[in-house]
């Protein structure tokens, strides 16, 4: 009978340690990266020679979204914005000090990221073409097309 | 590798303990309770083939009541021993599970049979002259497979900041697994010819996924599939014919 009592313990240990709470430990924010630079033209070349900008005042928001990402924030070498997950192009309204300028990022979705049970999908977009208008913005360019939750160089903006 | 050769020594101590109390005479010296049992009876003789055993796990009869994650597992085994020592197994059953996740809402379903083949060795070595024993101290491996349908339902993709959400679900995706295991137990003859026991495993999985695909969250015969592998337990009583 002592026998089965160990057995029984043993038992009661095993389950015991089958019990476990959930959650989520992986990131799942994805958001594309964008620098800012200013060139400047090489006099002995012709070529562009870049160097990091601070902006000194920038506000950002999405086209037809009534919330702001950035709200006149100082001192900025770098921003981060989100893409609609469920569309394959996204509008943002970005004042740089006092000059506005539209931005457009065209993006495909290939299909969702699955994490696993606890964190569900994530979507991760490939940028394929950016547009801008020209007034604070000189020029833009695509450095990694895919945006991954690890935050890296997506793309660059230009000033003069 | 070395976390499994861990668990191995860490299972080989818990049924030694188990044994070496379960033998402990009250108040006296430790006494071959198995063997004093058995000396009435003939010398079992050995020959390459000696016998065959069919269990049943009967473990998820409690098991079932007490858990509530909403996995289920039944399984049995027909064990064959070969000159006493070698004993090739053979286990199948049929396991499921409904889970929803508290963190992310998604429910998963599956249900589907699954198979094990390995071997088990002996480890009771009898003293000399004393009579054999029919009661085993089983230490082995097995390869598990399994290939099932599962069905993810309520995965919502979510964006806060351009308000948007989108829900889906994804039924009868197909998935089949290999895992390997290390399985260590004892079984007990009550009466004659009836057989108790346990065994105690330590799963790992072999089978892997390309990252970002759906990796089921519970396979049949396997578990839940974490990554880190999964012990288990089963309470057998068997039949030797």
């Amino acid at each position: 009978m002592k026998k089965f009592r160990y057995l029984i313990y043993i038992l009661i240990i095993g389950l015991a340690a089958c019990t476990s709470t959930e959650e989520c430990g992986e990131d799942t924010e994805v958001t594309a990266q964008i620098n800012f630079y200013q060139k400047t033209p090489s006099l002995i070349d012709g070529s562009d020679s870049l160097i990091t900008l601070t902006v000194d005042s920038i506000s950002v928001r999405g086209l037809s979204v009534d919330s702001v990402l950035y709200n006149n924030s100082k001192s900025k070498t770098y921003i981060y914005l989100p893409l609609n997950k469920l569309a394959e192009q996204s509008d943002y309204i970005m004042t740089f000090n006092s000059t506005t300028d539209t931005i457009s990022i065209l993006y495909h979705n290939d299909s969702s990221y699955y994490l696993s049970i606890e964190c569900g999908c994530i979507v991760l977009p490939t940028i394929d073409e950016i547009v801008s208008t020209n007034h604070y913005i000189d020029s833009v360019s695509i450095i990694t097309n895919t945006v991954i939750p690890t935050n890296a160089e997506n793309i660059q903006i230009y000033h003069f | 590798m070395q976390k499994i050769f861990k668990y191995i020594i860490f299972s080989f101590m818990l049924v030694v303990s188990g044994i070496a109390n379960a033998q402990q005479a009250p108040g006296g010296e430790p006494k071959p309770k198995f063997q004093d049992k058995k000396q009435k009876q003939d010398t079992v003789k050995t020959f390459f083939f000696n016998s065959i055993r069919v269990e049943l796990d009967v473990a998820p009869l409690v098991t079932s009541f007490l858990s509530s994650t909403g996995n289920y597992t039944y399984e049995g085994a027909i064990q064959a021993s070969l000159k006493n020592k070698y004993y090739p197994i053979f286990e199948a059953g049929f396991a499921g599970s409904d889970h929803t996740s508290t963190t992310s809402d998604i429910r998963y379903t599956t249900s589907g049979p699954f198979g094990r083949i390995g071997i088990d060795f002996n480890l009771i070595k009898p003293a000399k002259n004393a009579k054999p024993t029919n009661n085993l101290f089983l230490a082995g491996v097995r390869l598990g497979y399994s290939n099932f349908n599962y069905n993810l339902y309520n995965v919502v993709i979510t964006d806060d900041y351009w308000g948007v959400t989108q829900t889906y679900n994804y039924d009868n995706l197909n998935s089949h697994k290999f895992w390997f295991e290390v399985a260590a137990g004892i079984r007990v003859e009550i009466i004659k010819n009836i057989f108790m026991g346990w065994t105690a495993r330590h799963k790992s999985m072999i089978s892997k996924v390309d990252s970002g695909d759906f990796d089921p969250y519970y396979v049949p015969g396997f578990g839940v599939n974490s990554g880190t592998g999964n012990w288990s337990f089963n309470y057998c009583i068997g039949y030797k014919f």
